[in-house]
Parts: C-alpha cells; structure tokens; sequence
C-alpha cells in the first residue's frame, strides 16, 4: 500500500483529475479491482493476471478518448510514491509494464490540447507532460502545486506568415491555488521568425535585389529606414550568414528579469534571491539553441552542426508579442517564447511578481 | 552636397578616431540605439556636433502605446562621436511595434546630443575602457535591457561596437541600484551622483533581446 499521503491529493476529488484516477487505481490495485470487488472474492475462476489485465482495460476505457497516454503518465508519477511492491505487481503483466515505460518517453499525444475538455482534464493533461518530460526538480514542483509552466511546440518553420511568426505553439500555467489546482492555456510562439534572418535581407551583391537566400524571397524582411536589415542570429556554421535559433526542447528555471520589455513584466533564465527587503535577479547559465543551419526555415537532424551551446546567451526570454487580434499577428519573435500582447495581461495575473518557475519545452508529437 | 562638406570637414585616422576642423576629436563606431525624446516637437539633428549648429531636421518623439505601457523609440545608427554628441543616420519608426504608418522624419545623417539616445544591451558588465579585457566599471544584469532605467541614463561616448553609457545614480531605482556594484573608478569626475562604463553586446531591434550576442567569457 501506500508509503506516504499522496503529494497529488489535496482534499479534492473530481473524476476528472486523472492524477487521483491514477492514484485510487494503484491503492486499490494490490487488492481490489476498480469496481471495489476483492479479488479474493472474485467469482469467476480467472488468474490473478488476467483479473489485473481485465482491470487495465476497464480503467483505460474510463478515460477520455485521446487522454490514454494522460493517465498512464499520471500513474508513472503517482508510482513514485507506492511501495516497490506494486510496481512489481504491475511490471509482472507485460502488457502494463510496456504501456507505462513507453509513456516515460513517447511524445505522439503532446499538443495543444482542445480548450472544450474540462478545467481538471486539461490540468492533469498538462501537469503529467510536465511531469513526465521535465529535469528533475520539476516532479517536485508538479506535486507540491508550484508555479510553472509547459510550453508546447508546433514546429511552423520560420518562414510561416511571411515570416512574421505564428502564434501556433501554446504556453500552459500549471499551479497549485490553495488546495485546487489549475492551468491556464495561451496562444504562444517558441520559434524565430524570419523578418530577422539575414537570409531573407536583399543580398548587397545583387543588382536585381535578390535575397541572401532566395527561398526566402517572400518574407517581409526588417530593415531600418536606409534598407539596412535588422538581422538576428549566430553564424554557427561558418558560411557566412547568421543562423536563426531556437530554445532546445527541455527544462529551464526563469524568473522575472528586473525592469521589464516593452512595458510590461517580462521573464528570463535565473533565479530571483531575497536580500533583505529587495529581490535580486541572478542570471542562469547560457541557453542551448539549435539552428537553421541549412537555412530551409525548420529546425531538424538535417541541420548541420545546428546545436549552438553559447551564442544566444540568456537572450531567450517570455515576453510579449503583437496582437493575435489582427489580420496578420506578428510575434516579434528572433527565439524568444511570445504571448500576443492581447492576452498577455490576462497572463501575468497567473504569475506572482518576482517569480521563479520551471518552464519545460516540448517539442509536439507528429 | 551638405553631407560632403560635412564630411571633408574631418579627417580619419587609421585608428577610427578622426580630428575635426575645430580640432576635437572625433570617434567611429557601429551600432543601433534609440532616441529618447519625451518632447512632441521631436529631437532637433544638427549639422554639426554642438547646439548652435543648423538643424537638418527633426526625429519624432517617442510613442506611447494607448492600450499598454508600452513606450517605443525611434531607432537609428549611430556612426561617431564628438563630445558627447553623436552622429546618427536612418531614424526610423519602429512599425512592428508602433503598428501605425511611419512617422514624418529626418532619416539622413547629421548629429544629435547622447542625452537623447539610448542602447541596450545583452552585457553583463560594464567596462572601464571599451575592450573585454577592462576593469569592470559596474555590473550591468538587466539593468541596460529594460524599461525603468531610460530616463536617467544615456550616451557619452562609442569607439567600434562599443558605448560609453552614464547614469545619473539619483533617477535609478532603489533596487536596480543595489545590482550595479559600482567599481568606484566608474564614478564621473567631480560627479559622483553618476556612474560611467563601456558596454558591448548591443541590441538594436526594440522588440527582440537579440539572439547571437552570445555569452561574455
């Protein structure tokens, strides 16, 4: 049975925290199947196994189409806190075992899930992707309720939208309030946007005005007002042109940098250490971005020497971006993580002043 | 043809210092930077590097989001400096930000005052003397890429990709103060209610941190 109380119970129960699903199932696994009926008492003369596989299959037919992999997540977590005696219990029918390690791993359900399901389904949606993907530290924050936040990634390519970025990534706030828990889903982007590439600039040695690169002939490129282009980036392959990056998928620890963007709160890779009354930023190491090295507006393993440890630095904050609310939303994006400026106040109500959070990056499944 | 009297009013040396006609000395440099212009009449550009010289034209004053407190500047590229004054060229609105039509300005060359420009910067110090290798002058954290510290700092000075920055320590806030550390060395002359230091690692898009300025050693 149970080793400790469980840290994902907080005197609420909703048959759509698939987190206590999980939970009541491994507490009545050893004994009683899901519908409260011993196993000792069990009338049919089936073996123990085929009772806990018949129990496996009703349990995930209870679940929401599509949240599957959701509960098996749930389970892996919750597993942390039973005794080695009921992993070995469920590890002993093959077909638990190899749904549960596949789960530690297997990334095809991560998206951006429909805001219609219910407010404790989309938690424990989000709260397990955590969970599951995020370093160690994050498996704390998750079950003591902590502030953090999931970021999923759609790959768009840079040059989506005439390279002014897509809003087609979300960033989830998962927290605890009180005893509850909760998650809020916003539009967001995690990828460069190309108006920055130095391959989408007017190439100084055409005479016909062709682009650096001409696959990006219809990019709207940024220039200031004598056509000198605006060009973020790191020439990580030496070819001579910047190559646009992105936040390796993963976990990073971000606090609220001193003094805001653009007006508004703003967060970067750190921590925030109380000194007496005042909050003090420390900046994190530098970030791992991969590059467009190959300049085909994707990030992918076809990137020659793509994974840039240094140059971006700790550039790659979460801020505001352009509106999501007009015809052709630009994300303001050269790598950081953007939430239209629309719904970014709606945003930071979620986030305490001077927070430090876990923010894990996803990458969607295909 | 008022640009090239202009120009042949100074002379370069190989070092990327040059000597003006009145003999001061005159600094190269390479970046972006922003106009802080807090006036609606705009920020007179001049002819020449003093307050009396012709005005050229004007830069537009900075633009005040209505639905955010959002502030956005005009950016330029800032090509020398001469006592304190920069020569500047390609003022232009910043429409990604402003989403408005481009403001009526003057985009060509000519020199405004450092009290009117500001950089950021992804820097995490700040230097005594514009090279790497210099003492640190004070600490810069995030206090050169964000919004509270505009009013009571600005330009001086620029030598390549470097500025030499000053704040008036009496408009920091309190708790961005305590982050710089100041080296005592950085302390103005005769001044000691403001800081001065180098900084590299300039961001010049508003919007962005400007990915690839990379990590200082």
């Amino acid at each position: 049975m149970t080793q400790n109380l469980s840290p994902f119970l907080r005197g609420f129960s909703n048959p759509h925290d698939l987190f206590r699903v999980a939970w009541d199932f491994l507490d009545g696994f050893t004994t009683v199947n899901t519908f409260g009926v011993s196993f000792t008492t069990y009338p049919f003369a089936l073996s123990a196994s085929q009772q806990r596989s018949n129990q496996w299959a009703a349990l995930m037919a209870s679940v929401p189409v599509g949240f599957q992999g959701t509960l098996l997540r749930c389970i892996n977590a919750n597993l942390r806190c039973f005794n080695p005696k009921t992993k070995q219990q469920l590890y002993a029918i093959p077909l638990i075992s190899m749904a549960l390690e596949r789960a530690k791993t297997d990334r095809t359900d991560v998206r951006v899930v429909p805001t219609v399901i219910t407010p404790m389904l989309s938690y424990s949606y989000y709260a397990s992707l955590a969970d599951t993907f995020g370093a160690p530290g994050v498996q704390s924050a998750v079950a003591g309720g902590q502030l953090l936040m999931v970021g999923i990634r759609n790959a768009s390519g840079t040059m989506a939208n005439k390279g002014i970025g897509s809003y087609d990534d979300a960033i989830v706030v998962v927290k605890g309030v009180g005893a509850a828990r909760m998650s809020a889903t916003f539009p967001a982007c995690t990828e460069p946007s190309a108006q920055y590439a130095q391959r989408a600039a007017v190439d100084p040695k055409s005479k016909t005005g062709e682009r650096v690169d001409p696959r990006y002939a219809d990019v709207t490129k940024k220039y200031d007002k004598n056509k000198k282009p605006k060009n973020d980036g790191v020439d990580l392959n030496a070819d001579g042109i910047l190559d646009a990056g992105r936040l390796v998928a993963g976990t990073y620890q971000y606090a609220e940098k001193s003094h805001g963007h653009l007006g508004a709160r703003a967060f970067r890779v750190g921590s925030r250490i109380q000194k007496g009354k005042k909050s003090i930023f420390v900046s994190g190491p530098s970030q791992v971005v991969e590059r467009d090295t190959d300049g085909d507006g994707l990030f992918s393993n076809a990137d020659p020497s793509r994974i840039d440890p240094s140059g971006a630095g700790t550039s790659m904050y979460i801020h505001q971006g352009g509106s999501d609310a007009v015809a052709h939303p630009n994300t303001w994006s050269a790598g950081c993580q953007t939430i239209p400026k629309n719904r970014y106040g709606t945003f930071l109500t979620h986030i305490p002043v001077n927070a430090t959070f876990y923010f894990v990056l996803i990458n969607a499944g295909a | 043809m008022r640009l090239i009297l202009f120009f042949t009013a100074c002379f370069f040396s190989t070092s990327g210092l040059a000597v003006s006609a009145t003999g001061a000395q005159q600094t190269t440099c390479s970046f972006g930077a922003f106009v802080n212009e807090t006036d609606s009449a705009g920020l007179n550009v001049r002819q020449s590097p003093n307050a009396a010289s012709k005005i050229l034209g004007k830069l537009a004053a900075n633009y005040k989001d209505p639905d955010s407190a959002m502030v956005v500047r005009v950016e330029v590229d800032v090509l020398a400096s001469q006592n304190g004054w920069f020569l500047i060229e390609g003022a232009t609105d910043n429409r990604t930000l402003t989403e408005k039509p481009e403001r009526a300005m003057y985009s060509g060359r000519g020199w405004v005052s450092g009290k009117k420009l500001a950089i950021k910067t992804q820097a995490s110090k700040a230097r005594l003397t514009p090279t790497g290798a210099a003492a640190t002058a004070f600490l810069v954290g995030d206090v050169l890429d964000g919004d509270s510290l505009s009013k009571p700092g600005h330009l001086i000075a620029c030598d390549g990709k470097w500025a030499r920055v000053e704040y008036s320590l009496s408009g920091v806030p309190k708790d961005a103060l305590a982050e710089l550390k100041i080296n005592p060395a950085a302390k103005s002359a005769g001044r000691s209610t403001s800081v001065r230091g180098w900084v590299n690692r300039i961001c010049a898009i508003q919007e962005t941190s400007c990915d690839g300025l990379g990590n200082e050693p």
